[in-house]
């Protein structure tokens, strides 16, 4: 891994387009901004490990009335 | 082509029915290709099954987000639509990923995580939206309808 220091104010860029920017600094959290291309995704790492446990708990969760849940379903589409 | 699955025994399916996740699901790396199957053949359902065509076991419960979330917002960048092999306003599938629990009446669907199904090409891909309005369990029901535990008797 490629470590760097900066401080409050100075910034990196990922090629010529991606601009990371430290904002500021409390105690152990540092905000952080960034300027990059519309199309480029930027997330909290953490929103994939919640995905990943979500998608193993939709895989185990499933002894259950397939016509209870559809009615379940249906019934709020019916309102 | 003939599956083996546990819910639904062996199956018969076409090859333009099998979905093929090339880089699987998250969590499920290895699972590549799936199918849709219906949810209950004797009911009509707004949810469907996606079975592993791999491992007999693993199904889930989709759901088409837009009849729950009608303003559900999803949109496709070029390069998004050139993974699953989209070109310019070929149509696709959108299915959520349905949990659910011990009360089914509080079933929750990943609407952060959607799955987008080239019904066409057969490719498919879970995407990860960077809209921070959703998340992996948005309720399908509306709180009123999810005070009262389902029993079975």
């Amino acid at each position: 891994m490629l470590v760097l220091t900066r401080k409050i104010g100075e910034s990196i860029k990922i090629n010529e387009d991606v601009k990371i920017t430290v904002i500021d600094v409390k105690g152990k959290n540092i905000r952080l901004g960034i300027e990059a291309p519309r199309e480029t995704k930027i997330y909290r790492e953490e929103v994939f490990l919640r995905i990943k446990e979500e998608n193993k708990s939709a895989a185990t969760s499933q002894k259950f009335d397939l016509g209870k849940v559809s009615q379940l379903m249906k019934d709020k589409l019916k309102k | 082509m003939k599956v083996e699955t546990s819910r639904f025994g062996t199956i018969d399916i076409a090859e333009k029915e099998i979905v093929c996740f090339p880089e699987g699901l998250y969590g499920f790396e290895k699972e590549t290709e799936f199918t849709l199957l219906p949810f209950n053949p004797n009911v009509e359902s707004p949810m469907e099954w996606m079975q592993s065509l791999k491992s007999t076991h693993l199904a889930f419960v989709v759901t088409d987000p837009y009849l729950y979330v009608p303003d559900y917002k999803l949109k496709l960048s070029e390069e998004d639509k050139k993974r699953v092999q989209l070109q310019g306003d070929d149509t696709f599938l959108t299915r959520a990923i349905v949990t659910i629990p011990e009360n089914y009446s509080e079933m929750t669907a990943n609407l952060i995580a959607p799955l987008i199904i080239n019904k066409d090409k057969g490719v498919a891909k879970q995407f990860v939206l960077t809209n921070m309005d959703y998340d992996t369990r948005h309720y399908l029901l509306p709180e009123e309808m999810r005070t009262a535990p389902a029993t079975v008797h």
